[in-house]
């Protein structure tokens, strides 16, 4: 766990920025960014495991970001959350690749596993 | 746009607002509760409490989850013009939303477990609208601590039908014989007679049976 590195983007900043504390008190190296255009900035100079990305955020879609992040740093795993009623967008997010999606509000130990698992994917394939 | 629809986007757009802000206090109290675990300071005298605390905020969270999830399926349903859906969404959908009108009147509304499908083609609003409607009729007539058992069914040529039997507190009292003798029960026949619907009572079942029509 102490090896993983994730990128949370999502523009609730007081929601990232608390489970980035929560993440990182478990020992996962938790970078953050609040919007989809930042979140390809960063990418540019830090590359996670996984990104776990808000699909309803202002500007670029999490969708559009998740579309550019599988085309350009494909090997980055993408987890997905969705609001309510989006399910169907959580299914076409993983159509265009992303791992899998959770729901808010989250449950921090479930988000752990996914993460993992996605990087267990990830290793697998590399 | 219909006012309906206008009503259902923003109410919508909405319930996605309350997630998140049911995100953020999840996310603060667990984070409170870890500061606690990490900190392993037993002289801290309400650790026992702190932790119960925690544990009643993140079921409220679940529980608000689940509303605004039912919340938002329901802002979207000016989207369908007629759908063809389950009797018992329906029933599930409005019975979550009644909790309400269960809690005023002080008496239950509940749905048949692992009841069979029932499908039926039908403006999605207009049946939650008369399901509350009824209940709203019902609630108050039938006394404090009854219950209402929610069924979808269908009658001897296939039709389907939403049954309201009624389990009163005082056990013997026949209450749908006495409400078909108020004043009410024809302003409401006559109200859903206009919205296509039929009601009917079964004074032997104890139960009102809603035929939506088309």
């Amino acid at each position: 766990m102490k090896d993983w590195k994730v990128l949370l983007v999502d523009d609730e900043k007081e929601f990232v920025v608390t489970l980035a504390e929560r993440l990182g008190m478990r020992g996962i190296h938790t970078e953050t960014v609040f919007e989809g255009d930042g979140a390809l900035k960063k990418l540019e100079t830090y590359e996670p495991d996984v990104m776990v990305l808000d699909l309803m955020m202002p500007g670029m879609s999490g969708l559009t970001v998740l579309e550019k992040v599988k085309k350009l740093y494909p090997k980055i795993e993408v987890i997905l959350l969705t609001g309510i009623g989006s399910t169907s967008e959580g299914l076409t997010g993983m159509r265009l690749g992303a791992f899998d999606y959770l729901m808010k509000p989250l449950q921090i130990d479930e988000l752990i596993q996914k993460i993992g698992l996605a990087i267990s994917k990830g290793s697998s394939t590399n | 746009m219909k006012e309906t629809l206008f009503m259902g986007k923003v109410t919508a757009a909405m319930t996605h607002e309350i997630k998140n802000v049911l995100a953020i206090i999840r996310e603060s109290a667990g984070l409170a509760q870890d500061l606690l675990v990490a900190a392993q300071d037993t002289t801290f005298p309400y650790k026992e409490r702190f932790s119960k605390i925690m544990d009643k905020i993140d079921t409220q969270v679940v529980r608000g989850a689940e509303i605004a999830s039912t919340l938002n399926s329901f802002a979207h349903l000016p989207d369908y013009e007629v759908r063809n859906e389950d009797l018992n969404s329906v029933i599930d959908q409005m019975l979550l939303l009644s909790g309400k009108l269960s809690r005023t009147n002080g008496v239950k509304f509940l749905i048949e477990e692992n009841a069979k499908s029932v499908f039926m083609e039908e403006d999605p609003l207009k049946s939650r609208m008369i399901l509350y409607r009824v209940l709203e009729f019902l609630a108050p007539l039938i006394g404090k601590g009854s219950e209402i058992q929610l069924k979808s069914l269908k009658n001897e040529t296939g039709t389907p039908l939403l049954g309201l039997f009624v389990k009163t507190a005082a056990p013997g009292q026949s209450v749908i014989e006495r409400i078909q003798s108020l004043p009410e029960w024809d302003s409401i026949i006559q109200e859903l007679r206009s919205r296509n619907t039929l009601i009917d009572a079964k004074v032997e079942l104890n139960a009102l049976l809603i035929n939506f029509g088309k």
